[in-house]
Formats: C-alpha cells, sequence, structure tokens
C-alpha cells in the first residue's frame, strides 16, 4: 500500500521537523553521519512505500524507534563496533565554534549508549522522559535517572576539555 | 566554562543546533507523483473529448431531404445554373432531379432568361432533324 498525497505531504513534513533530531541520534548510535542518515532515510521511503503515520498513537517517539531499529539492524549485519568519525560534524554550533562542536561529540561518544541515547532524545529530539521510555523499551525513571547521570559526565567532560582549552 | 545547574547546562547543550539532513528524495517522488496524475487528467480530458465528439457526430440530426434539397420558389424557373447549383448541393443525385420535377414549373420565364427544359427541348429537336 502506497502512501496517498496527504499521507506523504504529512511524512515530508515529519521528515522537516525532526529530520535533524533523527540524523543526529542515528549517528550518536551509528558513529558515521552518512550511515544515520541512510538509516533515517530508509525509515522515511519505508513509511513512503507501505503507509502512513497516522496510525501511530505518537508519531514523534515511532520515528524515533523506527530510526533506532534501522541502525541497530545495520549495525548487526555489519557486525563490526562502531567508531566515532572526528571529520563528521553533528552540530551546528554557537558562534561557529568548532572546536566546542568537537569536544561535545567527542564527550557525548565516550558516555555509555544508553546514556547517550537518551541525552540525544531528551536535549536534541525533545522528547519526553515517557516518550522515551516508549522507544528505548524502559521505565520513565530508569530514563530519567540514566539522563541526570549522562548530564553530570557531559558537564566534568565538556568543562574539562575548557579548561584544557583556556590553559593552553 | 563557567559552573551552570542542570537547567542551564541543558541550554548552553540546546544552543549546539543538529544539521539539517540532506533532502530526501520524498519531494522528487512527489513532483512525479503530481507529473503522474497530471499526465492521468490529460488522457482522461482527451479521452472525454474524444468520447463527445463520438456523441455528438453519432447523434447529430439527420438531414432530411427537404431541409437539405434546396427548394425553387414556385415562381422560379429551372435555368441551367440553378440546375447545377442543385446538384451541387443535393446529397444525392436522385434528390437533385426528384425534387424539381415535383415543383410547379412557372407559368411563364422573366425577360432574358430560358427555361432548361425548353433548352433541352430545343436541342433535342435540331438533333432530330438532322
Amino acid at each position: 500500500m502506497q502512501a496517498t498525497r496527504s499521507d506523504a505531504s504529512e511524512i515530508e513534513l515529519s521528515y522537516r521537523r525532526y529530520g535533524p533530531a533523527l540524523v543526529l541520534f542515528a549517528a550518536s548510535l551509528a558513529g558515521e553521519k552518512s550511515r544515520a542518515q541512510d538509516a533515517v532515510h530508509q525509515v522515511f521511503l519505508k513509511l513512503l512505500e507501505n503507509g502512513t503515520l497516522r496510525d501511530a498513537l505518537d508519531a514523534k517517539a515511532y520515528l524515533f524507534t523506527c530510526v533506532r531499529n534501522a541502525v541497530l539492524n545495520d549495525r548487526r549485519l555489519r557486525q563490526r563496533d562502531v567508531a566515532l568519525d572526528p571529520e563528521c560534524i553533528w552540530f551546528e554550533p554557537p558562534h561557529r565554534d568548532f572546536a566546542a562542536e568537537l569536544n561535545l561529540r567527542r564527550a557525548l561518544w565516550e558516555l555509555a549508549e544508553d546514556q547517550r541515547e537518551v541525552t540525544v532524545l531528551h536535549v536534541w529530539g525533545e522528547l519526553t522522559f515517557a516518550q522515551i521510555a516508549e522507544v528505548l523499551s524502559i521505565s520513565a525513571n530508569t530514563a530519567s535517572s540514566r539522563y541526570r547521570y549522562a548530564l553530570a559526565k557531559l558537564r566534568e567532560a565538556l568543562c574539562a576539555k575548557e579548561d584544557c582549552r583556556a590553559h593552553s | 566554562m563557567p559552573i551552570l545547574d542542570n537547567e542551564q547546562f541543558e541550554q548552553y547543550l540546546k544552543e549546539f543546533r543538529p544539521l539539517v539532513p540532506e533532502t530526501l528524495q520524498i519531494e522528487k517522488q512527489l513532483s512525479r507523483a503530481r507529473r503522474r496524475s497530471f499526465a492521468y487528467l490529460a488522457w482522461a480530458a482527451a479521452c472525454a473529448a474524444i468520447m463527445l465528439l463520438v456523441f455528438l457526430v453519432w447523434n447529430r440530426p439527420k438531414p432530411t431531404p427537404t431541409a437539405s434539397v434546396p427548394q425553387l420558389a414556385g415562381s422560379q424557373p429551372l435555368t441551367i445554373g440553378r440546375a447545377n447549383a442543385l446538384l451541387a448541393r443535393a446529397p444525392s443525385l436522385k434528390e437533385a432531379f426528384d425534387e424539381p420535377s415535383f415543383q410547379p414549373q412557372p407559368a411563364s420565364q422573366p425577360e432574358g432568361e430560358q427555361s432548361a427544359l425548353a433548352v433541352l427541348s430545343e436541342c433535342a429537336c435540331i438533333v432530330q432533324s438532322q
């Protein structure tokens, strides 16, 4: 069943609205931006081919779940650990501070994957802990505590790097 | 980096905006779909026009002989010119010949004109005499 025109417009709108956060989320799992982009495109093209987003109770959470599944499937197929691609930026940094962008990316990458997922979903995906719980199949409390730990680690890492930069 | 509380730190993180991804092929697919639907529409319109044309041709009112064959007014004599015109405009030769034969003949010819029958009969007389 192919998506009707209104469905396709809705899917297109969702891509425009959530695309950046979805690609970031996929990159935080896959390490490489090109693979992340492929996963997101794969999800949206499948949505266009097979149906609609209307059936999903929470379209946003559903999209993040689909992208996560696509990345994990891809990773399973490749059967190898992923590494962070330092050349590929994930963010548009404030004041074009690309050193800060690299620091943030590295700090995020150093987090445990479950903490990284929660952080990206909450900060940049703007998902509530209830939505994150749905995406990751965990409880909202677990999501919240993972987030607190992750935030503390991130702050520590970024402060340490900032100090290094200040002293160098 | 100054020490920030959780909320401020979250705000700081949000200042880093995720990059906008490459354009999905959705737009191409949509425009392709639009083009395809336009083509279907054009075909449908063409088919409808053809069907309408066929319907109109099929149901065109059939010309009645009286309407199609030009009538000669009672006062008009059958001249060679008029006979030619009749032949040219009548749907069939038979009708062209039938019509004038049932018309009342004019009592007299206007001056300077001759009846076709008179001319033909004159010709016949000349041929017979020779």
